[in-house]
């Protein structure tokens, strides 16, 4: 049985979630980074009306099981309290990396308790650092009168428990609404995404498209469906293309196209940006799912579940490099650490 | 990196905690703060030995609040005090699978005094009280717990009893046996009841008769108690009265020789022959006894006799039972009184033939002269130093004494009292830390002395506990202290099987 850390028999942890980078795919997931305490499973969910690109789009919601014997909190555990502790405040520190041109951040952050929005839309290359302060209060679930069994803990907080959403739009330019003729340049190697608004659901195509490129037009293969589109072709609603290197030459590019519908058209610079999110609170680095290119860490929250009853007859044991407790009532002991031995001198190290 | 010139520090001995005074005045061979260290040999030290649990029973107990070293006729257990809610439960543990109780269920129980006897325990339940001084300020106190009692308990699961008894009721008849022999005339009968526990009720049911020189005596009607705790019942007679006055009460008795009823169902006592010559052992003392005994915050042993102090009521008085009777306490001459000064008493206990009785800050000393209590002179020792309730060290896993010798621990500090306050006191070298200590709260102090591994281990106020090891010496410059935390907080300590600690630990 491993030996946890005395403060584990709080049953107190800090939840954590992997965002991913540019073009990541890893699926946040909450982790619980103190082995042995409980599982938890989250639904990843996107916040409406941000494009995920190279985007960062997160928004945590936290379904904590508790039900797991070996590892959560045993089957016949009483408890006394239960403190969900959210980030109070924090900096967070948005970076546009090199590369990227008309980067615009959109950022919006929420905690538990409602969503605050940020300034958006935030144009630049370079850092931008701004405070964060939640107005949410710690839940304090305080049973200590009269405990309750872990099917209590479950039914009363096992779902939903919403730690913070996040969300950072980075390395695009803002939506445009539009219903007339227009057009934008770009570099080389760009991509461009439209969603269409008129149906039930954001969808887009792949056709080949026209582009006129400093008065040239060229076709650029779409590679799983090459459509030639005539020269000065409508371009169909709702559609997506990629330029390479090898497409487009040097020089800004130039598109067109007609609509007479609604609909937002966004443009995402070929270099990733740099989004570097940075706080004191709630965001550290240093954990790296493997897929993802970028990958933050960010704290969501502390949840502290008391357990109540570790009361008991204890025996000192000569020898014995651990202290092993009760846990109410099905019999089981845990180990723990023996709490922070250490002696200190007056003199200087 | 060296400094030419100048030679390091070498540290080879780790003397303890020091926490007196400024930190710059701290010795080099001291640590200005550590925790749960502990010293090993006589320089070194290390981490302090673990825990682990001391009952393999599916539902172990829980919040347990105070428990103490139990020995009986078999073995070495545990007395334990658990709360649940507003009840107090009395648990006998005695070993780690076998617990009996609740022995005990009393609301609003928040401590109990305890002392063995015979195998047998006698219990005391604690009220928390407070009382207000002169500047507003809120003092806490512990005394018997209101209208409760002294208990009894066997020891061997059975619930525990009050101690003490109530007298028979009921009315003889009396009549001539068959032929012996009595001092002819009028004589007072009555019949006293005898506990499992040895407790002898006053005597009850008196009834008067005149008795013939040349009949004995036969008894029916003799009343039974419907106590299980009663065992046997015994008669008692006056000698002859004459210009009887009609006061049943205001006669000596006696135990008439080779007179009792082994049992409490019998209601007759046939053919008893006596002469008022053969009336020598007196049972006129058991009508001043206490029928119940008030509960008290102190029960300790001097001379054989229980003692029993800091009731409900009068928090200055010490119950001090007849010899070998510990439910005997006479209400009249039974008492040794401290001066009252508004605070009760705390603790005593005999060192050397003297019975100390401690307030929070004073202590007195009594001394058997071979009377009733009543008459035992009082000495002050101590105007200033007293002991809190649970602030003597017991030693290994019984009495108090050790090397002739008390530790105490009083607001002063943790003190060796011989008869007086030694100075300095052991905790000299810790007195910042001790006066960290909350005062209000030095009821939670409670100390065990283990002289085969040398060190004074006490809960201390923070619930935590205070090893002070004094393998080097036990004087205020020798002894090595260090406090140590768990992961919940300490309650109540004890040894057992000559230097188990056993530790008690709470909800939080």
């Amino acid at each position: 049985m491993p030996v946890k850390d005395f403060d584990a028999l709080n049953m107190s942890t800090t939840f954590s979630g992997y965002v991913s980078g540019p073009g990541g795919t890893a699926t946040p997931v909450f982790t619980d980074f103190d082995f042995g305490r409980w599982n938890v499973s989250a639904s990843d969910s996107q916040i409406p009306g941000v494009i995920c690109s190279s985007n960062f789009s997160y928004e945590k919601t936290g379904d904590v099981d508790f039900t797991n014997p070996i590892v959560g909190i045993p089957a016949n555990a009483l408890i006394s309290k239960v403190e969900v502790r959210y980030p109070r405040s924090t900096n967070i520190v948005v970076l546009a990396g090199s590369g990227g041109f008309a980067s615009i951040f959109t950022i919006e952050a929420r905690f538990h308790d409602g969503s605050i929005t940020l300034p958006s839309n935030v144009a630049g290359n370079n850092t931008y650092t701004f405070s964060l302060s939640g107005s949410s209060a710690d839940q304090i679930f305080d049973y200590s009168s009269s405990p309750i069994t872990r099917a209590q803990l479950i039914s009363n907080h096992g779902t939903q428990i919403l730690f913070m959403g996040l969300s950072v739009s980075a390395g695009g330019i803002a939506g445009i609404n539009n219903s007339v003729n227009y057009s934008l340049n770009f570099d080389l190697g760009f991509r461009i995404r439209v969603t269409y608004t008129d149906g039930p659901f954001s969808w887009y195509i792949k056709p080949t498209v026209k582009v006129i490129n400093g008065g040239k037009i060229r076709t650029i293969q779409d590679p799983e469906d090459i459509l030639a589109v005539p020269d000065g072709d409508v371009v169909p609603p709702g559609f997506e293309f990629y330029g390479t290197d090898d497409d487009f030459p040097s020089g800004p590019v130039f598109v067109w196209w007609i609509s007479d519908d609604f609909f937002q058209f966004f443009v995402f610079s070929p270099i990733s940006p740099s989004v570097i999110l940075g706080g004191s609170d709630w965001t550290n680095f240093g954990a790296s799912p493997p897929t993802c290119a970028v990958c933050l860490t960010i704290a969501l929250g502390e949840l502290t579940i008391l357990i109540a009853n570790a009361s008991g007859i204890y025996t000192l044991t000569q020898g014995k490099t651990n202290d092993t407790l009760y846990l109410r009532a099905d019999s089981s002991t845990f180990d723990f650490k023996i709490p922070n031995p250490f002696g200190k001198t007056g003199l200087v190290p | 990196m060296p400094i030419r010139d100048h030679s390091g520090i070498v540290i080879d001995k780790f003397n303890g905690l020091y926490d007196r005074g400024d930190v710059d005045s701290v010795p080099s061979d001291h640590f200005t703060d550590c925790q749960n260290v502990k010293y090993i040999a006589t320089s070194s030290f290390g981490t302090r030995d673990g825990v682990g649990i001391s009952q393999d029973v599916a539902v172990p107990l829980s919040n347990v609040k105070r428990f103490y070293n139990y020995p009986t006729q078999t073995g070495q257990t545990l007395i334990v005090l658990t709360i649940d809610g507003t009840d107090g439960n009395i648990y006998h543990v005695v070993d780690s699978t076998t617990v009996f109780g609740p022995i005990l269920t009393i609301t609003g129980m928040m401590d109990f005094a305890f002392i063995p006897y015979a195998g047998r325990a006698y219990i005391s339940p604690i009220g928390y009280y407070t009382i207000t001084g002169l500047s507003n300020d809120t003092l806490n106190i512990e005394k018997g717990l209101e209208d409760e009692f002294l208990y009894v308990y066997a020891g061997d699961g059975t619930p525990a009893r009050k101690a003490a008894g109530d007298p028979l009721s009921g009315s003889l008849i009396i009549a001539n046996g068959a032929a012996g022999n009595t001092d002819p005339g009028f004589h007072l009968f009555g019949f006293v009841a005898e506990t499992s526990s040895g407790y002898l009720t006053a005597p009850g049911a008196i009834t008067g008769f005149t008795t013939s020189s040349s009949f004995s005596v036969s008894f029916t009607n003799v009343p039974t108690s419907g106590d299980p705790n009663i065992v046997k019942r015994h008669l008692v007679a006056t000698k002859v009265i004459t210009g009887y006055n009609g006061d049943t009460l205001g006669y000596q008795f006696f135990f008439v020789p080779n007179a009792t009823i082994n049992n409490d169902t019998d209601t007759f006592l046939l053919d008893i022959s006596f002469f008022d010559a053969d009336l020598l052992e007196d049972a006129s003392h058991l009508l001043d006894n206490f029928a119940e005994i008030p509960a008290g915050a102190v029960l300790t042993l001097y001379h054989n006799r229980l003692c029993l102090a800091a009731t409900f009521d009068d928090i200055s008085i010490v119950l001090v039972s007849a010899l070998g009777e510990p439910e005997a306490i006479s209400q009249i001459d039974g008492l040794l009184i401290v001066p009252p000064d508004g605070n009760p008493i705390t603790n005593a206990q005999e060192l050397r033939d003297i019975l100390y009785v401690f307030k929070r800050a004073r202590t007195v000393a009594f001394v058997d002269n071979g009377n009733v209590p009543s008459s035992w002179p009082m000495t002050f020792i101590d105007n200033a130093l007293g002991a809190s309730i649970h602030g003597i060290a017991t030693v290994l896993d019984s009495g108090s004494a050790s090397v002739d010798a008390l530790i105490i621990a009083n607001y002063k500090g943790i003190n060796l009292f011989n008869g007086t306050y030694i100075a300095p006191e052991l905790s000299w070298k810790i007195q910042n830390f001790w006066e960290l200590q909350d005062r209000n709260e030095f009821r939670l102090i409670q100390m065990v002395n283990d002289p085969v591994t040398q060190q004074i281990l006490l809960v201390i106020p923070d619930k935590r506990i205070l090893s002070g090891n004094y393998l080097n010496g036990m004087n205020a410059k020798n002894i090595r202290w260090a406090p140590w935390g768990f992961p919940r907080d300490i309650n109540t300590i004890a040894i057992v099987n000559i230097s188990s600690v056993i530790l008690g630990m709470d909800l939080l």
